[in-house]
């Protein structure tokens, strides 16, 4: 007992001791104004572009970001509780640029835009911080996106494949499942290698508490940050919370590993950019955003790279998210992005109240750069699933006219139908590229023609659980090599062949056909 | 265009800087009845404060408080006072004192808008949050 007293003693004692007072001059300035989330400040003749100042109150220190800097006074976003800001107050600059704690802590834990944590366990303690803003590595650094990173939804991974350091933009309407996708990406990266950060701009708390608990539960929490700047969190930290995200997953991309950064939805942080903006009387242009929104995102997305092997070779891939209103691609914002991004997926309200979920718009959606770092069996067997898919389109536009068509007519429509049934997707269900490969091989080979449309789903389900228990071989030498050799191509058409013998529909059909 | 205070003030101060002492009254005058024809008397204690700016700084002048906590006599104060000058050049000080018992101990120097804390309260909030850490 007493032991234990006098290592405590001891501790304290050290401390004290270690503990050199220092003296030194610092930059003070007075609350002018304040409200609404921003302050005035006069003094401070030294401040620099957001650096992070201290607000002494009556209640304990509030903490700023230096944000427009005039000749007399300085604009300033308040980080926190600005009620407790009075007039007068003194404001201390504390030498240093806005920055995030990072490291290997951070991973499986909910965080807000200043690295506190909020999901109730213990407090981070971490060696490095990183500046939320960086400049993006220039050219040198970097290489071409040549990896792909599986979002595990077939529609995307045939169609608009991603690769490790592109930006992809998830666009549509509200409700319409644009945050599914990206949560299934996150949990399609278990085991990968890849760690993930989602940034939650604005979302309503409650949504992010299930995503947190579905991430839990599919395990992905293992590798993934969640960085959340919610509803009823002022402006300013909605407007930081995706330079945080960044800067944590940089930390990784410092450490040359992948990462994939999700940020739902970069409308609203415009949004709250916009509020800032407005309160510190800069100019309203469109749209009554100020004319550096486009900066806004530009900066932030140019951080998500593919750096070359001399920079240890990570990469960050980012998803961002927008929201159109009413499927109004041509306002601000969203077209401000697609022009930023490296392709986008479109999903579009009638596919999905018709049931196609996930509803992606083969023929909107396109990923300028993912192609080249599509795995070669992948580009082999759904290399021609693309124009299928708009030829599918048209023509059953047409078909809606007249009932007399000719016979290849008829046959791309019938591909269509199942190829869209096979785009059909579970949430929170990802599926493994070797699995999607053997479904589109049995597609595009025609091997799916002869079987009924209410039945496509459950030949699919069928042939992958046939597939697990005799194709084996074919599956780790896919997953080895990333080709579809000819012998291997040759075994899966044994494999789809034999599966179909042993269904019972399938087998009447035949019998019928040689009884006439 | 709409004239502001920060101008009124420089005017001012540039229309009496020229003319010497010989015509201020007469200055001030014009100067009075020029706010009243706009309309914009209600500006004069923003252009008082600028103006006192603009004078302290074509003097010379840094404005400046010191914050103890009990009287220390004459001779620190003179040696502190010293010490700044120094350290600030050719300039003219203007130092208040204050005496607040709530610093405990040491004194707070505010200059301009640099400010030297070594309080005693100050550096035992210091020693805490490091002994938590």
């Amino acid at each position: 007992m007493s032991n234990s007293k006098d290592y405590i003693l001891e501790q304290l004692r050290d401390k004290i001791s270690d503990y050199k007072s220092e003296l030194k001059e610092q930059s003070f300035g007075k609350v002018i104004e304040v409200g609404d989330g921003i302050a005035k400040v006069s003094g401070l003749s030294r401040a620099m572009m957001s650096e992070m100042l201290e607000f002494k109150t009556s209640e304990g220190p509030v903490f700023g970001v230096v944000l427009n800097l005039e000749e007399d006074n300085i604009g300033v976003i308040i980080l926190g509780g600005f009620e407790l800001i009075q007039e007068g107050d003194e404001v201390l600059a504390l030498n240093k640029i806005l920055e995030v704690p990072v490291g290997e802590e951070m991973v499986g834990r909910v965080v807000d835009a200043l690295g506190k944590p909020l999901d109730g366990k213990e407090e981070i303690k971490t060696k490095n911080f990183n500046p939320m803003e960086k400049i993006a590595p220039g050219v040198i650094e970097r290489e071409g996106v040549n990896e792909p990173i599986q979002t595990g939804v077939k529609a995307i991974d045939s169609m608009i494949p991603i690769g490790r350091g592109q930006r992809e933009l998830i666009i549509g309407d509200r409700q319409i499942g644009k945050t599914a996708i990206a949560i299934d990406t996150i949990i399609n990266q278990k085991g990968q290698d890849i760690k993930c950060v989602y940034v939650a701009i604005g979302q309503k708390e409650s949504k992010v508490a299930s995503i947190v608990a579905k991430l839990q539960e599919a395990g992905a929490m293992d590798y993934t940050t969640v960085v959340l700047a919610g509803a009823s969190d002022p402006a300013s930290m909605l407007y930081i919370a995706p330079y945080a995200g960044c800067a944590i997953a940089e930390y990784f991309l410092d450490k040359g590993e992948d990462v994939l950064i999700v940020y739902d939805d970069l409308s609203k942080h415009a949004v709250a950019y916009r509020e800032i903006s407005l309160l510190l009387k800069r100019p309203p242009g469109r749209e009554a955003y100020p004319g550096d929104v486009f900066y806004l995102h530009s900066r932030l997305l140019e951080r998500a790279c593919k750096l070359n092997k001399e920079n240890k070779g990570g990469s960050i891939t980012a998803l961002p998210i927008i929201e159109t209103q009413a499927g109004d691609l041509s306002a601000y914002i969203p077209t401000n992005v697609i022009s930023i991004t490296d392709g986008q997926i479109y999903l579009e309200p009638e596919l999905f109240y018709k049931g196609n979920r996930p509803a992606v718009n083969a023929g909107l959606s396109v990923s300028r750069v993912g192609s080249a770092a599509q795995i070669k069996a992948m580009k082999k067997v759904a290399g021609k699933m693309r124009l299928e898919a708009a030829q599918y389109r048209e023509l059953a536009a047409f078909a809606q006219f007249g009932s007399d068509l000719d016979k290849e007519t008829q046959s791309k429509l019938e591909r269509g139908a199942r190829l869209m049934e096979i785009f059909k997707q579970d949430q929170y269900k990802p599926f493994p590229v070797d699995k999607q490969i053997l479904v589109f091989y049995s597609l595009t080979n025609g091997y799916m023609d002869d079987v009924p449309l209410d039945k496509v789903a459950e030949f699919e389900a069928g042939v992958i659980e046939y597939m697990d228990d005799k194709g084996e071989e074919v599956v780790s030498d896919i997953n080895k090599t990333g080709e579809l050799s000819e012998k291997n191509e040759n075994k899966l058409v044994k494999i789809i062949k034999d599966y179909k013998d042993t269904l019972d529909y399938l087998i009447k059909k035949k019998e019928d056909k040689e009884d006439k | 265009m709409k004239i502001t205070a920060k101008q009124y003030a420089n005017a001012l101060f540039e229309s009496l800087k020229e003319a010497g002492n010989k015509k201020q009254d007469e200055i001030i005058t014009n100067f009075a009845n020029v706010l009243i024809s706009y309309n914009h008397v209600s500006y004069l204690p923003n252009i008082i404060n600028n103006f006192n700016k603009i004078w302290d700084k074509d003097n010379n002048i840094i404005k400046g408080e010191i914050v103890i906590a009990r009287e220390i006599g004459e001779n620190i104060e003179k040696e502190i006072k010293n010490f700044i000058k120094k350290e600030n050049g050719n300039k003219v000080l203007e130092i208040e004192k204050r005496i607040d018992k709530n610093i405990k101990g040491g004194f707070v120097l505010r200059l301009g808008d640099r400010l030297v804390d070594a309080s005693l309260k100050t550096r035992v909030e210091d020693l805490k949050n490091k002994m938590i850490d």
